[in-house]
């Protein structure tokens, strides 16, 4: 009898054992497939064929394509706002300090695009003591940004030795005098030129460009001229949809202004800050 | 301790062990898949301006500004210019564009030259420039401020295109290991805005008796001397007597104008039988050394023997002419005959300025009677 119980102990630590053994047996298997899960999203996620490949597959719905391997992770950049996936809403969203960019066409790729739509600013043949006007129109959108400025770069036009008198302050014009100056903004006296447009209009729209540097009041005012290499003629102060710009020039020759051909070529100079 | 106890604790002990394995294993997968060049931190506030952003255009100067985000001791600072602002993505290059010639400009830290400037790049390609420091400057990553101009950029070639620069920074000078911080930047080439105007040359001038507000008013032709002008004309003996034309020009010729006369001799019958001309001298002087003790002359003075004429003026801003000699001398005069003679001009455009000429005489005893006529052709010729 205390042979039985003994034996019967000793089944039981067998059956214990074996318990033992198959939960551990379970856990590896567990582990090694979970494992291989793991290492399968820590590894590049390549498919490939004899003639297609897919490099990384991609998660969410929000198009990064770098949303999920080894070194990247789902999460939008900070600049976006932080984590966010999906697409059920797409636009701007903001305050005056603050806003974010969600949907579909978040990244966190910084963007800039900046088209001149005129290559030329022709006046032709002048009429002396007269104000004469070009206009010239130019489209900017950034993205991911503190905002942009679009800087006026060059010189006013030359003929020979002689150089068009450029305003160096914000002035009317002045038939005794030579001029030659742009802005931003509809001269309403003249009639010509026009304010910012954003694209599209909205409501709502995204698009926060202004004529100037936003801070001075240099090229914004209406029927008043300047040009100064380097200055600011258009601004946004974040990250913005197209605005259309219409840049107005202005030129009066006078009864000294040397004869002949002029020539000047301006470049519009765009700087993101990210 | 029973069976099961030592079974439990010995597979207890393998799963700690196993679980180390997994990490060391994870840490040196994660360490050993990091690419050279991955960067840990990202650049703060940046942003790149150009001096130019014409399609094509070359020697462009990129002036970075930022924040460098991880406080370091900087010695390598590696600059790329792509077709995408993604470090993970291979930069390949806008059309046209390169680095290869880039040199670094003068370097800011917070305003101030940088302590040890980057210098010759380690190396240069069509996309990457690596600028480098031995000693290197340490920043901090949230206060300082990291200005680095790169010249000598060539643009990509089409305009209104987006492009990008890439910024990674390194604490070695090989822009290779060592990566701190990392940004991207997004540029555009634009077309460049070609501005003309046709200004026509123009030469106003005209010649007359009057002085009006401008040619549109100017007339008379002629101009009589002599005791009553106007009346009977006569010479007198011994005295000069005078009087004046007008002439107004207005010109935008860049390299100025030139007014000449042309005209024959003051003459009774064509010329023949003349009054002596005058040579930069008083009309008495040249007359007390003619042969019937005559004389003739020119100026553009305001005179007082005879008290006929006045200076040079115009419209403000007026060029003053350089005068010839023998005729912007007040009471001395001048006269040639038959030959085209200057007197006055200017080097640059001006606004109408008028002149009026006098012209003077006295007859002398012997001086044949008789109508004394000469006609002045006034000519004015714009340098453009």
């Amino acid at each position: 009898m205390r042979k039985r119980i003994a034996k019967t102990a000793l089944m039981g630590e067998d059956v214990t054992m074996r318990r033992w053994h198959r939960q551990v047996v379970i856990g590896l298997a567990v582990c090694l497939g979970l494992s291989r899960v793991a290492f399968a999203a820590l590894g590049d996620p390549s498919s490939n064929s004899t003639n297609y490949q897919v490099i990384e597959g991609e998660i969410g719905g929000n198009g990064q394509f770098n949303s999920n391997s080894l070194n990247y992770n789902i999460n939008p950049n900070v600049d976006d706002g932080g984590a966010s996936l999906g697409e059920s809403t797409v636009g701007n969203g903001g305050s005056t300090n603050y806003q974010t960019n969600s949907g579909f066409n978040t990244t966190a790729q910084p963007g800039l695009t900046m088209i001149v739509n005129t290559g030329a600013v022709n006046f032709g043949t002048v009429t002396l003591a007269t104000k004469m006007t070009q206009t010239a129109t130019f489209s900017v959108k950034n993205y991911t940004s503190y905002g942009y400025v679009v800087q006026i770069i060059g010189s006013s036009p030359t003929q020979g030795s002689h150089q068009l008198t450029a305003l160096t302050t914000d002035t009317a014009y002045n038939a005794t005098v030579e001029q030659f100056g742009l802005n931003s903004v509809l001269n309403t006296v003249t009639g010509v030129g026009a304010n910012p447009v954003q694209n599209p209009s909205g409501p709502p729209t995204f698009g926060y460009g202004v004529a100037g540097d936003g801070s001075t009041n240099h090229y914004v005012q209406s029927d008043k001229w300047r040009f100064n290499s380097g200055e600011i003629v258009a601004s946004a102060p974040k990250s913005s949809g197209e605005t259309d710009y219409t840049l107005t020039f202005m030129l009066n020759a006078i009864t000294t202004t040397p004869g002949g051909s002029y020539q000047g070529n301006l470049s519009l100079v765009a700087t993101g800050t990210y | 301790m029973s069976r099961g106890e030592i079974l439990r604790s010995h597979y207890i002990g393998l799963l700690k062990r196993a679980i180390n394995w997994v990490g060391i294993f994870t840490l040196a997968t994660v360490f050993v898949a990091t690419p050279a060049g991955a960067t840990a931190g990202i650049l703060g506030t940046r942003s790149a301006t150009l001096s130019d952003s014409a399609g094509n255009a070359s020697g462009v100067t990129a002036t970075f500004l930022v924040t460098p985000g991880t406080s370091a001791t900087i010695l390598g600072v590696k600059f790329s210019l792509c077709t995408s602002p993604l470090l993970s993505v291979t930069c390949a290059s806008p059309g046209g564009a390169t680095l290869a010639s880039a040199t670094a400009g003068s370097q800011l830290k917070n305003g101030g030259a940088i302590t040890n400037a980057y210098g010759s790049p380690s190396y240069t390609s069509t996309t990457d420039v690596c600028f480098s420091n031995g000693t290197g400057n340490a920043f901090n990553g949230t206060s300082d401020t990291f200005t680095f101009p790169v010249q000598a950029i060539h643009l990509p070639t089409a305009v209104n295109t987006q492009f990008y620069f890439r910024m990674q920074t390194f604490t070695n000078t090989n822009c290779s290991t060592g990566p701190t911080d990392f940004g991207g930047f997004a540029e555009s080439t634009t077309q460049t805005l070609a501005v003309s105007a046709n200004v026509q040359e123009s030469l106003v001038f005209c010649t007359g008796t009057n002085t009006p507000a401008d040619c549109t008013g100017m007339t008379g032709s002629t101009v009589k001397i002599g005791n009553n002008p106007g009346t009977d004309n006569v010479l007198l003996l011994g005295t000069a007597t005078g009087g004046i034309s007008t002439m107004y020009i207005t010109t935008n010729a860049a390299s100025g104008y030139s007014i000449t006369y042309q005209a024959a001799e003051f003459s009774k019958d064509g010329g023949t039988t003349n009054i002596a001309k005058a040579n930069n001298q008083t009309i008495a002087a040249c007359a007390s050394g003619s042969t019937n003790g005559d004389c003739f002359g020119i100026n553009i003075k305001a005179n007082t023997t005879p008290a006929v004429g006045t200076n040079v003026t115009g419209a403000s801003g007026f060029v003053a002419p350089t005068v010839q000699t023998g005729y912007g001398t007040a009471d001395s005069f001048k006269f040639v005959a038959n030959a085209a003679q200057q007197v006055a001009s200017t080097t640059q455009p001006t606004v109408q300025t008028q002149y009026t000429v006098t012209y003077a005489a006295v007859a002398g005893t012997t001086t044949k009677p008789g109508a004394y006529t000469n006609t002045f052709t006034w000519i004015a010729t714009g340098t453009f």
